[in-house]
């Protein structure tokens, strides 16, 4: 019983500080006449004949949150369906790809603009292994000042004149011929 | 004049600046740093692999410190922004003695690109290559077949052929 | 290039049907304009149906070295949204015939200048200005300068517009440049700095002899002033005598790395290959000027 009445009480009291805090509100407002201030000039012409407002639901309506923009109605599962699932989300893979190309020389397939991987991945391990027939120390901290030839198993350093020349320990490998522009009559053109 | 086109605002690269130690980002100088750091790479290695964004800004910057480098190593202001964008001291030799001579008398542009492919469904950034023309690495491409010899190509260019004698002499075809 | 990327970028989701809105926008906003590449193009290519009959002007001989330091507003503005080949050379033309009328003699910033306007409500209907020349800004025919002096203990700036047809004459007093870009420092020095008497008799500069450089370090006067020259990197003036937070401020709010940004700078200025052609234009202007003025001579003699 003591525990329902202090909760009677308690309930009593928030309700006395909400509406407190509401005719706070109210009567705080520019328009409105603070009960406690006393006026020593004439009040507004306005004013005079508005006795203090009571209380009233619709003031607290007035420019509130409670006319903020909110749903009129419930979304169709037809709208969330094709709003998650439809085309906006699905266009890229319904779309079909005809910018795919099969390379001349491998048979990969890849998009026009770019290169083929495969054929590209022999040349960046062969670069590789140009790279490291190079003194690291030299390659990283102390580059050449002049062109760099690379010289595979059965060439001939003469060929390169005035250039600095890095010994590569394997074959040259048997899709890049030595010589690209001129036209050739032997085994690679 | 760079010899290919180039975007009309340089790409803000926010992911390239950075964070420093206390915990700030790095801002545009940053981005520059990341640059040099590129361009650095690329005339050292001649070909370099990235991220498509970066290549691409870092492309003009390596073409207009060709240029400006073209004009000499007793030129002061070609001395300074070489000083500034190789970090390598060793490089500045290099652009000086190697890369400019290579590439005084082109008329294309001294840098290539090209475009790695992505395995699907691929991610937004592509990959790109980056490299100085005239590098001695294999080809990234191999050089274009001659289709010249095709039974097609054979009868299109003989009847290309027929067509213009046939104007030049009046007689219909 | 814009154009090109947003055209290209256009077509391409056309083709897909959904239009991504900024690329929409960037098409849009360049739709009335042609490009210079799609306009060079047409008119040189041989599918076309009415061949365009040019008259190439004959450029007889390159420009001096220097002629585009000495006329900056011959050169286009750098802003790419803003070019326009066309316009720029019917620009350029419109300037050779001013300039026929009334000729401008070559100035910098710091030269001592004398501008003769028409003005309706003056005595005599002219009205002329003395100044020394504090700035030389944009492009084309809207080029203009600024004289600042002093008159009756109060700064004037007047900014004429270099084209303009008020303009009756055009006189260097004297010819010479300062170790700034813009002077306008000289508002927060003492007006000693900016005083030119109106009488000042010209200095003649003979046509070959270099220009000198005054090398005069303005002392300003006390803050506050119109902007934190601390920040300015000024060689024309004096030690500031700031305190040292001041410059620490500068520093920290500095730019240093932008000297070394290639792509800005090219982007921000014309390219050296455009320059010459340009200027070699200017140059071939210029003498058509010169035989025009000899021809009437002759006719009138």
């Amino acid at each position: 019983m003591t525990n329902l009445a202090t909760k009677c009480r308690n309930v009593i009291r928030l309700l006395h500080r909400h509406c407190a805090a509401i005719n706070e509100s109210l009567f705080s407002k520019s328009n409105g006449l603070h009960p406690a201030l006393a006026l020593d000039v004439a009040a507004p012409p306005s004013f005079k004949q508005q006795p203090s407002k009571p209380f009233s639901l619709n003031d607290l309506f007035a420019d509130n949150i409670f006319w903020a923009a909110v749903p009129k109605k419930r979304r169709s599962y037809a709208k969330k369906w094709t709003r998650r699932f439809g085309p906006d989300k699905i266009r890229k893979f319904m779309t079909p790809r005809i910018n795919l190309v099969s390379c001349l020389e491998c048979g990969t397939w890849h998009e026009r603009h770019s290169i083929c991987g495969s054929c590209y991945e022999k040349v960046r391990e062969e670069t590789k292994a140009m790279q490291s027939s190079m003194n690291p120390e030299e390659f990283h901290y102390n580059h050449p000042r002049s062109e760099v030839a690379y010289v595979f198993h059965g060439e001939d350093a003469n060929d390169h004149p005035d250039k600095y020349i890095v010994e590569v320990d394997k074959p040259r490998p048997d899709w890049w011929p030595k010589h690209m522009l001129t036209k050739g009559h032997g085994k690679y053109s | 004049m760079l010899r290919f086109g180039i975007r009309n605002r340089p790409r803000r690269l926010s992911k390239a600046m950075g964070r420093k130690e206390d915990g700030h980002g790095t801002g545009p100088p940053g981005r520059l740093e990341r640059m040099t750091i590129i361009v650095n790479s690329l005339v050292r290695h001649e070909r370099i692999e990235g991220s498509h964004q970066y290549m691409d800004e870092a492309r003009g910057y390596t073409e207009r410190l060709l240029q400006i480098a073209a004009q000499g190593d007793k030129n002061h202001e070609a001395m300074d922004v070489a000083n500034y964008w190789l970090k390598d001291k060793d490089l500045i030799h290099k652009l000086f003695k190697v890369l400019v001579p290579r590439y005084e008398n082109y008329t294309t542009c001294a840098t290539r690109m090209w475009t790695l492919p992505v395995e699907y469904p691929g991610g937004k950034n592509k990959t790109s290559i980056l490299e100085l023309k005239g590098n001695p690495w294999p080809p990234v491409v191999p050089n274009p077949r001659n289709n010249s010899k095709s039974l097609i190509n054979v009868l299109l260019h003989n009847a290309k052929k027929d067509y213009r004698s046939a104007s030049k002499d009046g007689t219909p075809v | 290039m814009a154009d090109k990327l947003a055209t290209l970028g256009f077509r391409s989701f056309l083709s897909h049907q959904f239009l991504k809105r900024s690329v929409a926008a960037v098409s849009c906003r360049y739709a009335n304009t042609l490009s210079n590449e799609t306009v060079e193009k047409h008119r040189t290519s041989t599918l076309a149906h009415d061949k365009e009959q040019k008259e190439e002007k004959k450029i007889s001989a390159p420009a001096p070295p220097g002629l585009k330091h000495v006329h900056p507003e011959f050169l286009p503005n750098p802003t790419f949204y803003r070019r326009d080949r066309i316009k720029e050379k019917l620009e350029r033309q419109d300037m050779y015939r001013r300039r026929a009328v009334c000729p401008i003699p070559e100035f910098y910033v710091g030269s001592i200048m004398a501008v003769t306007l028409a003005d309706p409500y003056a005595s005599g209907k002219t009205n002329r200005f003395v100044g020394i020349c504090i700035q030389r800004a944009s492009y084309g025919l809207r080029a203009n300068f600024t004289l600042r002096n002093v008159v009756d203990n109060q700064g004037l700036e007047i900014r004429y517009d270099m084209y303009s047809p008020l303009i009756q004459k055009v006189e260097v007093l004297r010819l010479e440049k300062r170790l700034d870009d813009e002077l306008f420092y000289l508002r927060d020095a003492p007006a000693e700095f900016s005083t030119v008497p109106f009488n000042l008799e010209a200095v003649s500069h003979p046509p070959g002899a270099p220009v000198p450089v005054n090398t005069t370090k303005v002392k300003l006067g006390p803050r506050p002033w119109h902007e934190r020259w601390e920040r300015r990197n000024l060689r024309g003036v004096q030690d500031l005598g700031l305190p040292e937070k001041f410059y620490e401020k500068a520093k920290k709010v500095a730019k240093p790395w932008e000297e070394y940004d290639l792509m800005l700078k090219y982007r921000t200025s014309i390219n050296p290959q455009e320059t010459d052609e340009v200027m070699d234009e200017v140059a071939e202007g210029f003498r058509e000027i010169e035989r025009k003025r000899r021809r009437e001579k002759l006719e009138k003699s």
